[in-house]
Order: C-alpha cells, then structure tokens, then sequence
C-alpha cells in the first residue's frame, strides 16, 4: 500500500495521509505569554496519534502538560476544568492533509477540530511533514484561549495573555 | 574623598539575581524583580517563586497552598499590596590560604528593602548597614575604605510604569544595565565594566522595556553622587537589549561610555568604554549557559589609550531541585602593561536548602597579572550563608 502510495506520489505529487499509525513517541507544546515578559513553555510527552479511516486525531491529558512549575500545572488544570474536560483533541480530516513524496519534505496549512474546556472549534494550523520509512509531522497553531471559555488567571501581578500557541510531533507509519 | 580602595571589593556582598532561571523560562527578569533588568528585591510573585522553583525539597511541593506564607516578609507576615519589604542578609567567611590572616569572617551584606507600588508609580528604597566592605555604596561616615561600618544606600529610585507595565521610566540611584545580572559580583566582567550591582549604581534616569521577544533598558549616567569631589563620578549612558531566540534561548548587546574628570583608578580623566555581547541558553531544564564577552577602551589625554576585554562563561548544573552546581571560566586584559591576560575558574555550589535561603560556596583560583609585578596565582575559598528576609 505505502509502496502504491509513493508510486502513486510520483505521477500526483501528494495524496491523504490514511490508514496510519503511531510510530513512537510524540510531543506536545504549548507557548502562552503574560505581562512583563514572562513566557509560559509547557511539554506533554504523552501524546496519542490515531487514524479512524476519515481523520488523524492528536489526543493529550493535560494532567500530562508539565509546565516546569507544580503550581502553575495546578492552575492551568484548574482554569481549564480539566477534572470535567481532561482532554485535548485536534482532529483533522485525513483528505485535509497531504503526503510528500518519499524523502521529500512538504509545508502546507489545514483545517481541523480542536477540542478544549468542553468546547469544540475550527482551528488552522501550518504543518511540515518529511516521510521516508515512516513519516515525521510537525505542526502549531495560534489558539484564543477565550474562545474555548476558559478564563485566564492573574497569580501575584503576573497575569496570562488569552493568546497562545499550541504545537505538536509525531511520527506515524502505514 | 570618600571614594574607596577597589581591593574591598572582594569583600562586599553578593547579589540575589538568577540569569540561570532561564531554566525555567524566565528570561524576563521583570516578574520576579522590582528592578525591571534584574536582580535585588523581589516581587510578592518572584517571592513566591523562590519557593515554589529555586528552593529544594525532598517532597513535591503541596501545592493547595496557593501563596507560600514563607514568601511573606520575614517568612510569616503578611503586607499590603502596595507595600513590598524585604531584606538581605549574608555572612560568611573568606579563607586565602595564607600565613597571615588566612581566615577572614564577613558581614557581607545587611540591607533592607521596601518598595512602594501606587497605581503606576514605583518607589524603592534599598538601604543599610556596610560593614568594611561598602565601597562607593557607602554614605556616611565619610572615609577611604577604613570604615568598620558605613551606612549605606545602594539603590533610591522613582518610576512609573506604562504599555501594560512593559515600559518603565525611572530616575534615581539605579543598577547600570549592561550585561548578565550574574551573582559573581567579584567576576571580570562586573568588576572591570564597574556594572555590578552592590556597589556600581548610579544616579540618573532610564528606561526599560520587557516584552516576551526583546527587553532592554537604555540609561543616562549623572554619577554616583556618593563618591566625592564631582570630578571623580561617570558620566555617560550604559544599556543593554537582550533578544528571545526561543523560550530557552537569549542573546544581548550591552553599551557603555562614561567619562569622569578623574578615573578612581588612575586619577585622570578617563573615558571609559565597555561593549559586549551576551548570551543565555538552556539546553534542557538541568542546566544553563550563560557567557558574556566585553571590548574595553580607556581613553585618557594624559594617558596611552588602552584596549582590554573580560569574558566569562559558566555553566549551571541544578542536580536536583535546589541544589545548583556552577562552574565558570573567566579572563581579562586590562592593557596596562601586564604580562598576559588574568585568568579565572570558579567552581561554586548553591543549595537553597531551606525558604528564602541560601548555603553557598566558591572556589575562585586565579592567575593574576598586574602591571610591573610577575603574574601569580591566588586562590580564594568564599562560604557564606545568606538570608533573604
């Protein structure tokens, strides 16, 4: 099948992702900003890469988010509800995304769910993607925290801006 | 003339200010600290910190405390929200291997601390007791470093801050921003750039700004006024701009040129230049890189005009949380006649064993080169115990 899907990328130059599967670990990031300079850099390295056949979905806890600081992985659990929302989930459609050629390296944007506080919107993001044996995808989009009704907190004069970026790489194979 | 041997400078005391936090993704210093570039007192959110990050534990932290009472003042007392106290005490021992003297007991620093926070406008006040060791931050009574305690006033400031506090405006005794805020305060680069922060402020106004990309501040340099007659204080500017590669990443640019109708060091009138880079990086969440490098230029009509530099790099390793090992490489050329550069290497630890507490040690070995004697070693061992009230 990948061998029909490269062959088939030679004529076309890019076809979907489909039937894929998780190879190895992946990552999540996000990058958040408050006053004064202050930057906010948080990792999950527990991330879940799953294709049904119609979409790719990225699934993280964010009981997994480490933000370097115990108090402040306290807060953004809190202000995000993650007792009743413990999830994040970007799903993408698969037909949004293409494939590069074998050894080939792609950039492109899509569009897909994103699914945080309860609350489900359209989210654009940029993505690279390089396959070889197996394809390595990497890709962030600007989010509003505001627009999934979570309510940023101000901790002793720091107070978080609304706007951040969320990031994720992964590996998938056929 | 109160102006003071440059050799006390070894014994004054030493900075609370944590370039390495860049670990932890802190590269601006402005949440942390009342003074915008780094360093000194802390934020009620900065105090916080020192407990939630710097300080070490056996035990993850329990974190339904939600503000640490030992980050109140004193450990226990709760202030107004306008109101910020706070102090500095540290003491220690210097031991120079040496027939005469070999063990010295230090009052390093006993100061106090208060900021008033009305609307905008900041107001901060650090003041104390110097004891042999206050250096041009002394005040009264007046001497020439024979002092066994001084009164001192290392920073007096009014600002106010603007653009979502991102902009601040101040006048006052200040910090000279220029390079790394690092707590060697005896390194080449603080001493030779005269840029540290005990005993290097200044009177004069400037500006600052922080963002999440870039921070800086640019200042105008009056002098300080502590040192006395006027022909002996700098006048110039000093500034730095840093910029954010990445979240763990910064590299700065730091400007200085001061001109005083008399160096303290030679007594003639000396324009002095420092310009230099420097750099943060923290490869993973153990450990940071912090390396500053500077041009010097001594310009003197009565004098040769000399070139020099100072460098340093050291590396941070935090072993566990709390527990900081440092080492660091140093040199410098002053190009006054010597016989080669002076060289340095550090190698230091810090344990933040308890709240607000800090148990340090240095080795400082280092080759010495002074102009018209024959280059030496000289090795220092620094212990101290600091307490931030």
């Amino acid at each position: 099948m990948f061998r029909t899907v490269l062959m088939g990328s030679l004529l076309t130059a890019s076809l979907a992702f489909a039937g894929w599967t998780q190879d190895g670990d992946a990552e999540a990031t996000f990058d958040a900003k408050a006053n004064v300079g202050l930057k906010i850099h948080g990792e999950c390295k527990k991330v879940k890469v799953a294709d049904d056949g119609k979409a790719l979905t990225v699934t993280l806890a964010i009981a997994d988010i480490d933000t370097d600081n115990s108090l402040r992985n306290k807060h953004m659990s809190e202000d995000m509800h993650a007792d009743k929302f413990p999830n994040i989930v970007l799903t993408v459609p698969l037909d949004k995304l293409k494939v590069p050629d074998a050894g080939k390296s792609l950039e492109g944007e899509a569009t897909g769910t994103f699914s945080i506080h309860g609350q489900t919107k359209d989210v654009t993001f940029k993505y690279k993607a390089t396959c070889s044996a197996s394809c390595e995808v990497e890709g962030s989009a600007p989010i509003n925290l505001g627009d999934f009704g979570v309510k940023v907190r101000s901790y002793l004069g720091a107070t978080v801006k609304p706007d951040i970026t969320v990031g994720a790489k992964f590996k998938v194979k056929k | 003339m109160r102006f003071i041997l440059l050799v006390t400078v070894l014994l004054a005391p030493a900075a609370w200010a944590f370039p390495w936090m860049v670990k932890h993704n802190y590269g601006s210093c402005a949440v942390c600290h009342v003074d915008p570039s780094g360093s000194g007192q802390l934020t009620p959110y900065g105090r916080a910190q020192a407990d939630v990050i710097v300080r070490w534990r056996t035990q993850p932290r329990n974190d339904e405390e939600e503000v640490p009472k030992s980050a109140n003042f004193l450990w226990f007392l709760e202030l107004p929200e306008f109101l910020n106290l706070s102090g500095n005490a540290r003491g220690g021992a210097l031991i120079r291997p040496s027939p005469t003297t070999p063990v010295i007991p230090l009052i390093m620093a006993a100061d106090l601390y208060a900021t008033v926070n009305i609307g905008p406008v900041v107001g901060h006040v650090t003041t104390g007791v110097g004891v042999k060791n206050a250096g041009p931050a002394g005040i009264l009574p007046q001497c020439s470093g024979q002092c066994n305690a001084q009164w001192t006033a290392r920073e007096f400031w009014v600002g106010a801050k603007f653009a979502e506090e991102a902009v601040m405006v101040r006048a006052g005794r200040i910090n000279l921003p220029f390079g790394l805020r690092n707590n060697e305060h005896t390194s080449f680069v603080r001493q030779t750039t005269r840029t540290d922060v005990n005993t290097s402020q200044s009177v004069g106004a400037s500006v600052s700004y922080n963002s999440d990309v870039v921070r800086g501040e640019v200042m105008g340099l009056l002098g300080n006024f502590q040192l006395g007659p006027d022909i002996y204080r700098e006048r110039g500017y000093s500034a730095f701009a840093e910029y954010s590669l990445s979240h763990n990443a910064y590299i700065g640019l730091s400007s200085l040129i001061a001109h005083a109708g008399a160096d303290p060091e030679t007594t003639k009138a000396t324009t002095r230049h420092a310009h230099g880079m420097f750099a943060r990086l923290a490869p993973t969440q153990k450990f940071a890189i912090l390396a500053e490098a500077d041009f010097l230029l001594w310009q003197s009509p009565q004098l040769l005009d000399r070139i020099g530099f100072a460098a340093m790099a050291q590396g941070d390793f935090e072993i566990m949380n709390g527990l900081h090992l440092m080492l660091m490489l140093e040199g410098q050329h002053k190009g006054a006649g010597q016989m080669g550069p002076e060289l340095g290497a550090w190698v230091s630890g810090a344990w933040y064993f308890l709240p607000h507490v800090e148990l340090r040690f240095d080795h400082i070995l280092r080759r010495r080169s002074i102009a018209g004697v024959n280059p030496f070693f000289e090795y220092n061992f620094v212990i101290q115990l600091h307490f931030f009230l």
